[in-house]
Parts: structure tokens; sequence; C-alpha cells
């Protein structure tokens, strides 16, 4: 066109040509085609279903004729705290918190070998044996949990081998944790989660221990720390942030899970099948809501305690 | 005098490569000194022995007469300036400063006090609160230094600390760490790449190339008296003239070093010369020649006559500014 003049080529032909010219001078018109289909995504399909389920429980349902009473009531959150219901969320805080805290555990010397000590080959090998349980069906991994830990089991196999029998009866006979066979018990579910969550937990510590530079260790050493003072008091400060990250995954997954408390475990329900149920036969779907909100509010909880206590003052 | 650190044929060996090989030396109590040399000479894995954050591979390290085979980092009288300084992120300045003294279990006002006179003494007071990442390079280095200095080490090793600072910066913490090492009276181990740094700084100079030392002396003798090619070559980039032409001139057949500043022009007799090129160094001009196929360059003061890239030239020098290097290449 007329302003070819002040340039030293000449405009590019056709549309293709016009339009990288004009997102050249308009950058920003760039970031905005690149940002709008996921915004449009994550705004409206995403935080709209929260928004509407987190309207919904503040309906209630009429005892009477089942049906939803349109009108805001706290009513369903006041239900929340019956004892039958707070089991329930107890239950299921509980269950998150071993499991977070068992991953951080398991997780930490296996991120801190791959971040610090492995290399190459051996670096591929540690990503393969953390992602591979990622890659096959959560059902399948489940379901084989279940066919290790049940009655006539690969794990009660190995300890009659083992003539440790008595040690798992003894174990199962206990309150809480025991049960009829360890598919069936609290013990069982925790394994499961522990299993299904932990890669989620050593990835982000794994990232985070990258990040640490070896002169840093050395510095504390050199200062005097012996290793457990240095891991004291410079490593998991500077881990903290992964940690965390970890946790959030760990424990927010827990709080939501009702497969795997279905499939192996007590018949005691935890928060997730909570909500499957009332939304589902029971048909309460104020109440499914409001429970839905109890993992939303811990996690908020969870995070402002974390930035409280300084977990991201490394960032 | 105390010998302060003493390595006995020290080597430290990563597969074939040697990065440390057959090391002797030896560093006296209260003296400032110097491994000078091109990165994977060795100089920093020998800084890191004295540390102990590596092991050598054969041979034994003393500090203060003591083996130290045997002893971690963390037990050792010796404190490390890092090169990436190595501050804590997650700690304030205070907090880095008295980390050492935290370790060894000093109360909280106490240890809080002493970092803060530390502070002091590298001219950081005021920036107590500050986190690391909120420093400039020269500031977080002076925060390494007091974090170093406060616990009172009985050698202070020094990685390339002034590396990564711009040159005014660098002079002048030259200066201040001399100044820092006379009144403390702490020996100190400094490594440096910066010939200049070295010969400023140290009482005396360790010359490391390939894993071995070239050679160990007070900057004076180095850069007078280069005793291989390479430390001429390295320190102050002599000339190094070649056997076939030391014997023509002296009658002696061996390398032999020539400093730049000692060559001059002259009209007649010494030697020709065709002058390949120039450069403005501000208060000299360097000035390469070509003696019959050997590169030589000289410095002219300010104010003397520049020849032209091309020119043939007569060059001269004092009697005593040929030296000679008996001991070959090294």
């Amino acid at each position: 066109m007329a302003d070819t003049a002040h340039s030293g080529t000449p405009a590019r032909p056709g549309p293709m040509g016009r339009m990288s010219d004009l997102l050249w001078r308009r950058p920003g018109l760039l970031i905005l085609l690149l940002i709008l289909p996921p915004a449009l995504w994550l705004g409206v399909i995403y935080l709209g279903a929260l928004f509407a389920l987190l309207a919904q429980s503040f309906f209630s349902i009429d005892p009477f004729s089942g049906l939803i009473s349109y009108e805001l009531t706290l009513s369903t959150y006041g239900e929340l705290f019956r004892a039958s219901n707070m089991d329930i969320i107890l239950r299921t805080v509980a269950m998150a918190a071993s499991v977070t805290a068992a991953a951080a555990i398991i997780g930490f010397p296996v991120a801190y070998y791959a971040a610090r000590y492995a290399r190459g080959r051996w670096k591929a090998l540690f990503y393969l044996g953390v992602m591979l349980p990622l890659w096959s069906s959560y059902l399948v991994k489940v379901y084989s949990w279940k066919l290790i830990l049940a009655k006539e089991g690969i794990l009660s196999w190995l300890f009659e081998t083992l003539h440790l029998t008595w040690l798992l009866e003894a174990y199962l006979s206990l309150p809480v944790v025991g049960g009829n066979s360890l598919s069936v018990s609290w013990t069982g579910t925790f394994l499961v989660f522990l299993y299904v969550w932990l890669p989620f937990m050593i990835l982000p510590i794994q990232a985070a221990l990258e990040r640490v530079p070896r002169s840093m260790l050395e510095a504390s050493g050199d200062l005097g720390a012996r290793p457990a003072q240095t891991f004291r008091h410079v490593l998991l400060p500077l881990a903290l942030p992964g940690v965390v990250a970890g946790s959030i995954f760990t424990f927010s997954l827990t709080l939501g899970d009702y497969i795997i408390p279905q499939i192996v475990g007590t018949s005691a329900r935890m928060i997730g099948q909570a909500v499957y149920q009332f939304q589902g036969t029971a048909g309460n779907i104020p109440l499914a809501a409001a429970f839905a909100v109890v993992p939303i509010l811990i996690m908020g909880v969870y995070l402002y305690v974390a930035r409280r206590m300084g977990a991201f003052d490394a960032l | 005098m105390t010998t302060a650190v003493a390595f006995r044929k020290v080597s430290r060996h990563y597969g074939p490569v040697r990065a440390v090989d057959a090391v002797n030396l030896e560093v006296a109590e209260g003296e400032f000194f110097a491994m000078l040399g091109p990165s994977g000479s060795g100089k920093t894995t020998c800084l890191r022995l004295i540390a102990g954050f590596e092991k050598p591979t054969a041979g034994e390290i003393e500090i203060f007469g003591k083996p130290s085979a045997t002893v971690p980092p963390y037990r050792r009288p010796v404190n490390t300036v890092f090169q990436d300084y190595a501050l804590f992120p997650h700690l304030n300045v205070r907090d880095n400063v008295a980390y050492g003294l935290m370790i060894a279990g000093m109360g909280k006002a106490e240890r809080h006090a002493a970092a803060d006179a530390a502070l002091e003494m590298v001219a950081m007071p005021g920036y107590a609160e500050r986190k690391p990442s909120a420093l400039s390079g020269g500031q977080r280095q002076r925060v390494a230094l007091a974090r170093a200095l406060v616990n009172k080490p009985k050698v202070l090793l020094l990685d390339e600390p002034l590396g990564a600072l711009d040159l005014k910066l660098r002079e002048q913490m030259q200066v201040e760490l001399k100044g820092l090492q006379r009144q403390l009276g702490i020996t100190f181990v400094f490594v440096t790449h910066d010939q200049g740094e070295a010969l400023s700084m140290a009482d005396r100079v360790a010359v490391f190339s390939e894993g071995r030392i070239q050679q160990v002396g007070r900057p004076e003798d180095i850069y007078d008296r280069p005793e291989t090619p390479f430390v001429a070559d390295f320190v102050g980039s002599s000339n190094v003239l070649p056997p076939e032409m030391v014997a023509r001139l002296t009658g002696r057949k061996a390398h032999a070093s020539l400093r730049p500043e000692a060559v001059h022009l002259q009209s007649e007799g010494g030697l020709e010369a065709r002058v390949t090129g120039q450069a403005f160094l501000g208060a000299v001009t360097r000035l390469t020649l070509d003696v019959a196929g050997t590169p030589l360059s000289a410095l002219l003061q300010k104010g003397q006559p520049v020849p032209a890239t091309g020119d043939s030239v007569r060059i001269g020098w004092d009697e005593d500014a040929l030296h000679l290097m008996e001991r070959g290449n090294g």
C-alpha cells in the first residue's frame, strides 16, 4: 500500500502477510489471541461450574417433597455439623494428612537422590520409574492393589511363606487401622492412596531440589554445620516450596477421591463418596455441594497457614 | 613461622583427568597466598581440597600440622568465600552472617551482635534486614566475606571472589581485602585467574598450569624472574624468546623471557624488527613486532613516536632485562 515507500521491503502479499505485519505492530493483540481461548475455558466453564456449585450449597432441600428450595440459607452448611457428617469430614482430613505426610517422607529421599546424584541414564530411569505408574489406568492400578491386599492375595501369601501370618493377624486385629483383611481396612486405603499419588509428591520436590546449588550445601558445611544441620537449616527450607506444592496435590487429590475408598477400604465413607451419593442416589444436590466446598476451604486454610509459616519464602 | 596449610604430593584425579597432579605447597600462617592460573589449571580444586569438599586421590594435606584426610569440612578451621557467594536465599543478611555462630550454639542476641559487627567491618551496616536477593553483586560479596570472617577462621579461602565485579569495584575490593587481611592477621588463600590481582595483593603467588605448580614465589620474583615459559607468558604476557634466538644473543641455549616494557626502539645497533601492529592502551601503546620470525611485543610510553605497521625498526633492551629460564618447558 501507500506506506511501502517508508520501508525497505515491500509489504508482504496476501492476508497472511498482512496478518503477520499487524501482529508484529501490535504484540498485545497476539497475546490476547493466545490467551483468550484458555481464559474462556477456565473462566466461563471451570470457574462458572465452580460458582454454580457454590450457589447450590446455599440452597436447601425440602425434607417432605425432596425438592430443592431456591431460597438462600445456611441450613445446608449447618447439616455438615451433624455428627455423622462431621465424621466423614474428619476421617477424610485425617486420611489426606497421613497420606501427605507419608508421601513427603518417602518421596523426599527419592527426589533428593534424583536431583543430586542421578545423571544421564540413571536420571532417565528415575523419571521412567516415577512416571510409569501414571501411564497406566487409575482403575487398573487400584484393582491390582485390591488383588495384592485381598485376604487370599499376594501379601497374605507372602506373610504365610515367611511364616509371619501371626504378624499380619496381629496387625489386622488392631482397632481403626485393622479389619477383616488389608483390602477392607483403612491401612489398605492408605497404601493405595500413597501409591497412586506418590509421583505428584516426588516431582515437585525434585524440581525444588534441582534449583539448590551445590555450593549452598557446601557453604553450610563450611560454616560448621553437620549434614543433619544442613538438612534442617538449608536444604529443607529451600525444598519446602516443592514439598508444599507436592502436598497440595496429594492432600487435595485424597480429599476429593471417591473411587479408591470404594474399592479398597471399609464401608465408612469419605467426602468424595458422600458427594457422589448425595448428588446421585440421594438427590440432595445442596448437601453434595456443601460437602464439595469443604475440601476447597480446607485447601485455602492449608495454603494460608503454609504461607504464614514461611513455606514460600525461598521462592 | 608456623605452616598453616601444607600439600604433600597431593593429587586429585577425575578418571583420566589429573586436575591436581602431585602438588607440594606450603602456606605460612598470616600469609596472603594467591593461587594463579587459567581455568582448568587445578587452582580451584586445590582450594576445595583445603576446604574438604574434595578428597585427594593421593597425598596428604595438613592444616596447622594436622593431617586432614579424615576431617570433614564442618570440622576444619577454615571458611570459604564462594565464587557465587552461596548466600542462603531464605535468610536475611544478618542471619546469613550469623549462620556459623548459630550452628556453633551461640545465643541469639550474642550472635546477632557479632553479625552486625562483622557487617560493620565490611562496610555493610544497615543492610542486616535485607534478603540477599535485594543486594547488588558487590554487596553480596561483602556479606559472604562477613559470613566467613565472623567465625574467626584460621584460614580464609577465597574462590575468585572478585570475578563477578566490575573493574572499579574490583580494584576497590582488592585494596580493602588486603587491608582486612593485614588488620586481622588471618591466613588468606586466594584463587584467581587475574595475574594483576594476584601480583598486587599476595605476599606469595603459586602459578598453576595443568594441575601442576609452575612456580611459587613473591610477586616480584614471579614477574621479573619467571622460571618457565608458561609463567613468563601468563604473568604479564612477557615475551618468550626461543632457545635458538637466545643462543645467538647470549651463547646459551635456553628459553628466555623479556618484559615488553624493557624493549625500546633505537636508531642503530640492536636487532632489526618489522612492525606488525599497534594497540593504544592509554598510558602506553603496545607495539607488536616480528624479529626474524619470532613475535615480540614492546610497550611505548605516551609521547614517543609510534611507527606505522610494516615499518622497519631497530630494537634493544637493557642488559639485565633478558631472563634465562633454565628449567625449560616445565
